[in-house]
């Protein structure tokens, strides 16, 4: 049992991907139970049916304001948190998906809460990467599969593993620096190809996938080729999702060591 | 319409009717307590009708991430801070 300094609270739970359907029974007890509920949804109708769960639920899409950096938004919703978990109550910050897959705003507010000495937890959700899985069939462990932040991507040399699954979050605001946009910019999706077209032939399949948010039909889910990616329209949900560029090439000399070990071990047990 | 989020929590958490067929899902949406128009956005899969009919706004911001040069740069003033 850990001993807290002081009385307030805060737990930041997922609300999963789709309306009714991901929600955990510890993440809605916990809803349900808090002295204030601050929720970030993807859909508004998300933002209702959670105001049913609790008579003080707060949305955090008014701190969004056009023309403002996203960070200085993601600033704004930690305060707001803080602040009434200052003031001793027992806050829940809900968010779309996972609280702690791609949200900054949670894993910051918990830092700081810890910092000041209150008792901070995350309980886990139903993030999108896990609707990927499920709706494209995709097992990370055959073949690996790499998730970056489609921006990131522009602004560091990373190692793409083309032998593995490749995954590009925030794909429809691509090259936003300032943070301020909400559609995407065709310039900036060109950019993106030309790096990955660096890993990949032009002809290589690119998957556009976006969640489904409500229990209303299933996931979209595109397919075009790396070469028209550039002028595919991208919204802000939308992922990317590149296969497998190749066959994995094998490591001989590690294989030739492991399988000397396999043969001494082998003698060991035999004794 | 009297209930739509009702009517969506029980669509997203009922396995007999989250993939159900059309006339399998046209039968028990008879059942529930939503007008024709809800009825028929769920069957046209009518996202936007829906949260019109519920007087919800069509678009809602949710990014939630900042890609690490950022990140960096608040780390960078905290540092500058201390």
């Amino acid at each position: 049992m850990t001993a807290h300094r002081a009385a307030g609270s805060l737990a930041c739970v997922g609300l999963g991907m789709t309306l009714g359907s991901h929600l955990t029974p510890l993440a809605r007890s916990t809803i349900e139970q808090a002295d204030v509920v601050f929720v970030a949804a993807s859909d508004a109708l998300v933002e209702q049916w959670v105001a049913r769960l609790n008579t003080e639920v707060r949305s955090l899409q008014t701190r969004y304001r056009d023309g403002v950096s996203r960070m200085q938004t993601y600033h704004d919703m930690v305060a707001t948190i803080l602040a009434e978990v200052r003031r001793g109550r027992q806050v829940c910050a809900a968010f779309y998906g996972h609280p702690g897959v791609f949200c900054w705003p949670a894993h910051e507010a918990l830092r700081q809460a810890r910092e000041e000495g209150y008792a901070a937890r995350m309980e886990p959700g139903i993030s999108a990467a896990d609707c990927l899985y499920a709706d494209l069939g995709i097992d990370p462990g055959l073949r690996g599969c790499q998730h970056l932040e489609a921006t990131q991507l522009l602004l560091y040399r990373r190692a793409i593993d083309v032998g593995g699954w490749v995954v590009l979050w925030q794909a429809g605001v691509v090259g936003d620096i300032e943070l301020i946009q909400d559609v995407g910019d065709a310039a900036c999706r060109q950019l993106l190809c030309e790096v990955l077209a660096a890993h990949y032939p032009p002809g290589h399949p690119v998957i556009v996938y976006r969640a489904a948010t409500l229990p209303v039909g299933g996931a979209t889910v595109r397919r075009v080729r790396l070469q028209d990616l550039a002028a595919v329209e991208l919204a802000v949900e939308d992922t990317l999702v590149l296969a497998p560029g190749g066959e994995l090439a094998p490591n001989l000399a590690i294989r030739s060591r492991l399988e000397a070990l396999t043969r001494a071990h082998t003698r060991v047990v035999r004794r | 319409m009297s209930d739509i989020i009702e009517m969506l929590e029980t669509l997203g958490s009922n396995a007999a009717l989250r993939h159900a067929s059309h006339a399998r899902l046209y039968a028990a949406l008879g059942t529930m307590a939503v007008g024709p128009e809800a009825q028929w956005a769920v069957l046209k899969c009518d996202n936007a009708g829906l949260r019109e009919l519920a007087g919800a706004p069509q678009s809602m911001r949710c990014l939630m991430m900042a890609p690490e040069a950022h990140l960096e740069t608040r780390l960078d003033a905290r540092e500058r801070a201390a």
